[in-house]
C-alpha cells in the first residue's frame, strides 16, 4: 500500500528510526564496552564510543583458556556451533520425514498421529526436564555432543511449518509424477525438496537460532567446560566472588556470540525472502 | 496404440457413495472415445481408475489384453493430461518432457531425440530451455501433451484438458490434439463436460450420467437419436427442447388443438416431445403457435424463445436472423413455427420411443 502523505512518511520514518535504537543500543554498549580495559569500565560509567583495547581483550578471549572454565572462546563457540548445528539439521531431517508421511501418504490414525506430534508443543524441554535428564543420563549421554542435541531434536513447529507447506503443492503434481515412474523416495527428493527449499532454509535460520540460544538444557547435559557453550560462558564471564566482573571481555564474548547466528541470517536471507516473493508453485 | 476394456468397472468410495456403477466399456486401438457428462457424473473417476490414481473397487480393467487393475500407475502404458497441467514448476520444459524417460534409465541420446522429435510435433522446441511459468496458457497445454507424447503410450488420458484456456485457444488446440491423434494413430480417452469439444473431437462418445453410461455411439448418432432425454438435453447447443406430451381421452395432445398423430403405440407411450431448435422454421401456417418472450441475436442465426400456451418450459427455436427481420416479429409478440425435421419422442422413464409421428393440427374449436 502507498499513500501520499509526507507527514505520514516522516512519522513511521520516526517510529522506525526510534525501533532501531531500542533494539541497536544494547549492542552498541557491548561493542564499544569489549574495546576499554577493564579500570576504563569501573567507574560505573558506560562509556559510547570505542576504547583502544579492543584487539587485546578478543585477543585474550580467543588465545586464553576463561578463568572459572579453562577453555577459550574458540572452543566455546565450536561447541555452540556443534549443538546449533546439530539441532537445526536433526530437526529438519526429523520433520522432513514425518510432514512428508502426513502430508502424502494414507495410514491409519493419520490425523491422529498429526496430533500426537502437534501435542507435543507443549513439552518443551523446560517442562520435561527431570526425565529428559534421567533418560539422557541411562543412556550415558550426560557429556557428550549426543547429548546435547538428540533430546532437542524432534520438533512440532518444524513438522506443522513443513506440512502446511508440503499441503500447498498441487495433488496433481504428485499423480503426475507417480504416472512418470517416480517412487515414494523419489518424489521426496525430485519435487518436495526443491520446491520446499524457502521454506527449509527459513526453518533453517529460526532452528539454528533455537539451537544456539538454548541455556537451560546444556547447563544440565555438558557438566564439563569441553562441551560447554558460548552462552552459557557469558554467565561464567560476569560471575565472580572477590573481584569485580571483567566487563570488557564479557561484553566482548557476548558480541562474538551474537556474530555466527548474524551470519546465518545474513546467507540464508536470499532464501527466504525470495520465498515470501516467489510463485514458483 | 492399445485397446481398453472395462468390465463391470465400479468405484464405491467410504459411505457408499457410488461414483462409477458397473461400467462396460471398450477403446478400440487407434480411437478416440470422448467421456462427457455434467459434473459429479464418475467421468474423471473413469479416468483416474484407468490412469491408476483410484483404487478399482470392482470389476477389470484390461490395457491390451493385461488385467490392470492392481498395476502401477507407471507400469500401464498410459499417459495423462491434467486439467490444469501440472507441469514440474522447478524443470525446465526439456526436462519436464525427459522426466519419464530418465526414472527409466533410457540413454542420454535416446532421451534428446524423443524430446527434442515431440517438441518439433508440438511447436515448442524453442521453449524447451524456459520454465513453465515463463509459459503462456496455450504453451503450458503444449508441455503438458509433450510430456505425454515423449513416453511413447500405449494409451493417452486427457482430463478436461482445454477447460483453463480462453475460447480462441480452444477451438485451435482442440484441433490440434484431433491432428495430433490421427498423426500419432494414438488410443485416447478423453473426459470434458463441454459438449462441443465432445463432438467436435470424438470418434465414438460416451455420455455419463451418475455413475453409468447413458449411451455409447458416434456423435452423430447420439445427436440424431439419443437414447433418452437427459442424451437429449446434453448433445447439441442450444440444447434440444423438451415438452410434456398431455394426455386427453382422444389421445396424446402437445397444446389442446394440437395432436400426436402416427404409430398408434408412439401416440400411446410418449410422455415427453423433443425438438430440436435447428428443426423449427417460421412459418404463418405453422402448427405451433406462441408468444416470443426473448431474442438473442447470435448474427447469423438468433435464439428466439417463446412460450406455448399451456406449457411452463420455454420453446426455443433457432431462425435465421434475416427471416426473423422480415417477419416482423419482437419480444412479447406472436409467432408460428413449423416443424422442420424429426421429432424425438421419449417415454415416461425418459427412454427413447423409436416410432414415426407428426403433430397434427386439429380444426379450430371455432370452425365446428
Amino acid at each position: 500500500m502507498r499513500y501520499d502523505r509526507p507527514l505520514l512518511d516522516r512519522l513511521t520514518h520516526l517510529l522506525l528510526i526510534l525501533g532501531v535504537i531500542v533494539f541497536g543500543l544494547p549492542l552498541w554498549l557491548a561493542l564499544t564496552a569489549s574495546t576499554h580495559s577493564a579500570g576504563a569500565l569501573q567507574s560505573g560509567i558506560a562509556p559510547l564510543w570505542f576504547g583502544g583495547e579492543g584487539l587485546a581483550n578478543y585477543w585474550q578471549l580467543l588465545s586464553q583458556p576463561i578463568a572459572g572454565l579453562g577453555v577459550s572462546a574458540l572452543r566455546l563457540l565450536a561447541n555452540s556451533l556443534v549443538m546449533a548445528l546439530g539441532i537445526a539439521i536433526g530437526k529438519i531431517a526429523i520433520s522432513l520425514l514425518a510432514a512428508y508421511a502426513i502430508v502424502f501418504f494414507r495410514f491409519p490414525c493419520r490425523t491422529l498421529c498429526f496430533w500426537l506430534i502437534f501435542v507435543t508443543l507443549m513439552l518443551p524441554v523446560e517442562v520435561r526436564i527431570v526425565p529428559t535428564y534421567g533418560v539422557v543420563a541411562r543412556f550415558g549421554l550426560i557429556d557428550t555432543y549426543a547429548g546435547m542435541i538428540l533430546p532437542l531434536i524432534a520438533s512440532a513447529t518444524a513438522t506443522f511449518l513443513l506440512r502446511q507447506s508440503f499441503m500447498s503443492l498441487p495433488q496433481e503434481l504428485f499423480e503426475a509424477a507417480r504416472l512418470d515412474g517416480a517412487g515414494p523416495l523419489r518424489f521426496l527428493k525430485d519435487f518436495v525438496l526443491p520446491l520446499s527449499k524457502t521454506n527449509l532454509a527459513a526453518l533453517f535460520v529460526i532452528m539454528f537460532l533455537y539451537g544456539w540460544n538454548q541455556y537451560l538444557w546444556p547447563l544440565l547435559a555438558a557438566n564439563s567446560p569441553e562441551h560447554a557453550t558460548a552462552v552459557i560462558s557469558l554467565k561464567n564471564l560476569v560471575q565472580s566472588t572477590d573481584t569485580l566482573p571483567p566487563w570488557q571481555l564479557a561484553t566482548a564474548m557476548a558480541v562474538m556470540t551474537v556474530l555466527p547466528p548474524v551470519a546465518v541470517i545474513i546467507a540464508m536471507q536470499r532464501f527466504f525472502v525470495r520465498g515470501l516473493t516467489d510463485t514458483e508453485k | 496404440m492399445a485397446t481398453l476394456t472395462c468390465r463391470q468397472l465400479s468405484k464405491t468410495y467410504p459411505g457408499d457413495h457410488r461414483a462409477v456403477e458397473a461400467l462396460d466399456l471398450t477403446l478400440e486401438a487407434g480411437e478416440l472415445m470422448v467421456v462427457v457428462g455434467p459434473s459429479g457424473c464418475g467421468k474423471s473417476t473413469l479416468l483416474r481408475m484407468v490412469a491408476g490414481l483410484e483404487a478399482i473397487s470392482g470389476g477389470q480393467l484390461i490395457i491390451d489384453g493385461t488385467v490392470a487393475n492392481a498395476l502401477e500407475p507407471a507400469r500401464r502404458g498410459v499417459a495423462m493430461v491434467f486439467q490444469n497441467y501440472a507441469l514440474y514448476p522447478h524443470m525446465s520444459v526439456f526436462d519436464n518432457m525427459a522426466y519419464a524417460l530418465k526414472l527409466q534409465r533410457r540413454p542420454r541420446a535416446e532421451i534428446e531425440r524423443r524430446v527434442h522429435e515431440a517438441a518439433t510435433l508440438l511447436g515448442i522446441d524453442a521453449l524447451l530451455e524456459r520454465r513453465p511459468r515463463h509459459l503462456s496458457g496455450g504453451q503450458r497445454q503444449r508441455v503438458a501433451m509433450g510430456r505425454a507424447i515423449v513416453r511413447e503410450p500405449a494409451l493417452f488420458l486427457f482430463d478436461e484438458p482445454l477447460s483453463n484456456l480462453d475460447a480462441a485457444l480452444r477451438v485451435q488446440m482442440r484441433q490440434e490434439i484431433r491432428r495430433l491423434q490421427q498423426r500419432l494413430g494414438a488410443s485416447m480417452l478423453y473426459v470434458t463436460h463441454d459438449q462441443v469439444e465432445a463432438m467436435t473431437l470424438a470418434d465414438r462418445l460416451v455420455v455419463m450420467r451418475e455413475g453409468r453410461i447413458e449411451q455409447i455411439g458416434t456423435p452423430m448418432s447420439l445427436f440424431e437419436a439419443p437414447a433418452s432425454c437427459f442424451v437429449a438435453r446434453f448433445i447439441g447447443s442450444p440444447a434440444m427442447n423438451l415438452i410434456p406430451v398431455k394426455r386427453a381421452r382422444d389421445g396424446a395432445h402437445l397444446c389442446a388443438r394440437l395432436q400426436l398423430s402416427g404409430d398408434p403405440e408412439a401416440t400411446a407411450r410418449a410422455a415427453t416431445l423433443g425438438l430440436r431448435p435447428e428443426h423449427l422454421r417460421l412459418d404463418p401456417q405453422g402448427e405451433l403457435a406462441g408468444t416470443v418472450e426473448m431474442i438473442e441475436p447470435l448474427g447469423v442465426d438468433a435464439l428466439v424463445h417463446c412460450r406455448l400456451p399451456e406449457h411452463h418450459e420455454p420453446l426455443t427455436a433457432r431462425l435465421p436472423m434475416t427471416a426473423l427481420a422480415a417477419s416482423g416479429i419482437r419480444q412479447q409478440g406472436a409467432i408460428r413455427l413449423a416443424v422442420d425435421g424429426p421429432l424425438h419422442l421419449f417415454d415416461d422413464q425418459d427412454r427413447r420411443l423409436d416410432h414415426a409421428a407428426r403433430l397434427t393440427p386439429l380444426p379450430s374449436l371455432f370452425a365446428i
